[in-house]
């Protein structure tokens, strides 16, 4: 914000002369001119060079969004046109989406960054409105002919640019097509824009990199196999400590039953690496036969967040692992958009996985039907499978020191209607639980405002203010209920709910769902528990009749 | 009659012109959603725009200090601080009671007179606005030079600890 701060002149000059609480003036343009500004804070880093080389993307360059020139293609009008046509013959529902929005504005105040901000060109319909007018100059009759009038409009850099900022506001969370009476998602054409722009090389560096190391090394900080494995030893170091019992993962075994597959965040990245204690202690638990592969170490797709080639690339490299390792099926942790992908697009984009088989509960012969064809189960459905079945020794008591809530992120819960499961394994291992409101949960949960690969630090104004519906929500338990923890199924979430917490609750730390297992489960010869996984010490647990756990 | 006395019986026009005053630099297609969603989950901003500006002037009227409004303060400032607008417009909302105070004032006492008294305090408000702004510009460039200072010091070793990437 520093540089933001204009200076002494040029302060003067706007407090007097532009719209502002001072001057008593209002914006008078409509919106379709108000011209974008590019701020720190407002906007994320460009994709670097080499970065973009080594995905063979187009147009590599040094380039900082708040440069004048972008240093664009000198064709990049016709590159857009024309990835604007391919994916409307490739996609019918994007046609129709472009073509049935009657304006009703159901969704005009559904969405996050509206909620947060104010700012009209927040509103889905506005923001879909951007590439609307494009697409109606470009591909439709009316459009060509009576051009303004009929909300059409040229693409020039200034739109461009307008679309860079503006598909950099949408998380892709798609609470507002749950509004719309046609159905329209938003994310689409949100990814739709983001390609396109990457086609030009306008894409970001948080997207890009994550993306070239899941491509590269097989995770997005780029970890080589040896320190992943070290790291996940070192967790298991952690979880003697505090438990006394000694789990043991294995890495890249050929010929385990189940192969399994978390975001890199529950690795390395605080509060993450408690949830991946969590799924240790379980697995220890039942005696699973997994492993755990160094090279398909990431759950999340970066490339879903930029192009559909690379959200393919990178969801295969998962499968071909699985192929070679010869396991039965996979079992994926609490991830984002690792299960959009795999719920919504893997089955016509690299499926079926035939080579795998239709995944069973190993400890209670549940079948997963609904995994039939992707051969990937959730971590939340096997384990609320287990304790259906009575297969956990759970002591919730382990848990009072938090009173918990539970965030539905926006990919499994709207993806893949991933909504009683985390629910049920909750109310087991934990005695303290209360729901936020009702129109900020299960379907109409509000994003965290930092996903889709918008969770940089240079970010930061437009994800707190983004965030700033979930985080009311989560206040209004906090004040009521005294709600300590909020629970969530997601990587990205762990790691920004925690940061958006610390501005707007105070007072109110971010768990995964698996950590809360973790500290409820009763291990085989585990010594005393005192700590729980994060060696916060325990509230004294008075023993009483009541020892059938 | 006194000011406060008048200013209790007129609270609700009183809250009700200040809330609009505050909506007046959003855009129009937004004010209309601040000003008619009621659920305060359905619409954050204005909710904790309006309970806020409530409570503040509930304890101007019941002569409370402003460090027991504090609370109140820190939740409109927190909403305005993650908005586009500079720091002298984040805090301006409470300014814009006093212009309303007064306005009701000079309806029980005639103050023509005190016109040019108003000037004169009106520009030093505006002083204090702009101050605001360079306070908050100096103060962001020390985190900015502390975090420079930061990236320069483990310059080798963040290097050091990306190797493997970018190549």
């Amino acid at each position: 914000m520093s540089k933001y701060v204009p200076t002494r002149k040029n302060l003067l000059k706007s407090i007097e002369e532009e719209s502002n609480f001072l001057s008593g003036l209002t914006p008078e343009k409509e919106w379709l001119d108000t011209p974008i500004s590019f701020r720190p804070g407002n906007w994320c880093h460009g994709g670097k060079p080499q970065v973009i080389e080594s995905l063979d993307a187009p147009n590599p360059r040094k380039w900082s969004p708040n440069d004048k020139d972008w240093q664009l293609p000198a064709n990049w009008q016709k590159i857009i046109h024309q990835g604007m046509k391919d994916q409307l013959d490739k996609s019918r529902t994007l046609k129709i989406f472009m073509d049935t929005c009657v304006r009703c504005g159901a969704c005009a105040d559904k969405c996050h960054f509206f909620l947060g901000s104010g700012d009209p060109k927040n509103m889905p319909v506005l923001r879909q409105e951007l590439i609307r007018s494009i697409y109606r100059k470009d591909f439709t009759l009316g459009g060509k002919l009576l051009g303004r009038l009929a909300g059409a409009r040229e693409m020039t850099e200034d739109v461009l640019k307008e679309w860079f900022m503006y598909f950099h506001q949408c998380t892709e969370c798609r609470r507002c097509s749950v509004f719309c009476p046609f159905g329209i998602d938003t994310a689409e054409f949100t990814s739709m824009a983001r390609e396109l722009m990457h086609s030009v090389g306008v894409n970001i560096n948080w997207i890009m990199e994550p993306a070239s190391n899941c491509n590269r090394t097989g995770n997005h900080l780029g970890i080589e196999p040896h320190t992943f494995k070290q790291m996940v030893e070192s967790l298991v170091e952690d979880i003697e400590d505090v438990t006394g019992v000694t789990v043991e993962p294995t890495f890249n075994r050929k010929g385990a039953e189940i192969l399994f597959i978390t975001p890199s965040g529950d690795i390395f990245a605080d509060p993450g690496v408690y949830t991946m204690m969590g799924y240790l202690l379980l697995f220890h638990h039942i005696g699973l036969d997994y492993t755990i592969s160094t090279y398909a170490s990431e759950g999340g797709n970066f490339g879903s967040f930029v192009s559909h080639d690379l959200t393919k690339k990178l969801n295969a490299k998962m499968y071909h692992e699985a192929e070679r390792l010869g396991v039965k099926w996979i079992l994926g942790g609490e991830c984002g958009h690792m299960w959009r992908v795999i719920h919504q697009y893997m089955d016509t984009m690299n499926g079926p996985a035939d080579f795998l088989e239709e995944p069973v509960s190993p400890i209670t012969g549940t079948k997963f039907e609904n995994a039939r064809s992707t051969k990937m189960v959730h971590i939340a459905e096997f384990t609320a499978d287990l304790i259906k079945n009575d297969r956990l020794k759970l002591d919730p008591r382990r848990n009072n020191h938090r009173t918990v809530t539970f965030h539905d992120s926006c990919n499994p819960v709207r993806a893949m209607g991933m909504v009683e499961e985390p629910r049920y394994i909750l109310k087991n291992v934990c005695n303290n639980f209360h729901e936020m409101p009702e129109n900020t949960i299960r379907e109409q949960t509000f994003c965290c405002g930092s996903g889709s690969g918008l969770n940089t630090n240079e970010y930061m104004d437009i994800r707190m203010r983004g965030g700033f519906p979930r985080a009311n929500a989560v206040k209004h338990v906090h004040d009521k209920h005294k709600v300590n923890l909020l629970t969530a199924i997601c990587a990205i979430d762990r790691v920004t709910l925690k940061t958006l917490m610390e501005y707007w609750v105070p007072g109110v730390e971010v768990s995964g769902l698996h950590e809360l297992v973790g500290n409820a489960l009763v291990m085989e010869g585990e010594s005393e528990r005192t700590e729980d996984l994060r060696e916060d010490p325990l509230e004294e647990i008075e023993e009483d009749e009541d020892e059938d756990i | 009659m006194s000011l406060i006395q008048h200013l209790k019986e007129n609270k609700e026009k009183i809250l009700q012109k200040w809330f609009e005053e505050i909506l007046k630099t959003y855009p129009p297609e937004t004010t209309q959603h601040l000003k008619k969603n009621n659920n305060p989950f359905a619409n954050p901003i204005g909710h904790t725009l309006g309970e806020s500006i409530f409570n503040i002037f509930e304890g101007i009227l019941e002569e409370r200090s402003p460090d027991e409004l504090i609370s109140d303060v820190d939740q409109i400032i927190k909403v305005r601080a993650v908005q586009d607008i500079k720091p002298s417009e984040a805090v301006n909302p409470v300014l814009l009671l006093k212009s309303i105070v007064r306005t009701e004032f000079e309806k029980i006492k005639n103050t023509a007179e005190n016109r040019e008294h108003y000037a004169v305090i009106d520009k030093i408000d505006h002083l204090i606005l702009l101050s605001l702004d360079l306070y908050m510009e100096s103060r962001e460039k020390i985190n900015e030079i502390k975090l420079s200072e930061y990236n320069r010091q483990y310059y080798r070793l963040i290097q050091r600890g990306n190797q493997g990437q970018n190549n």
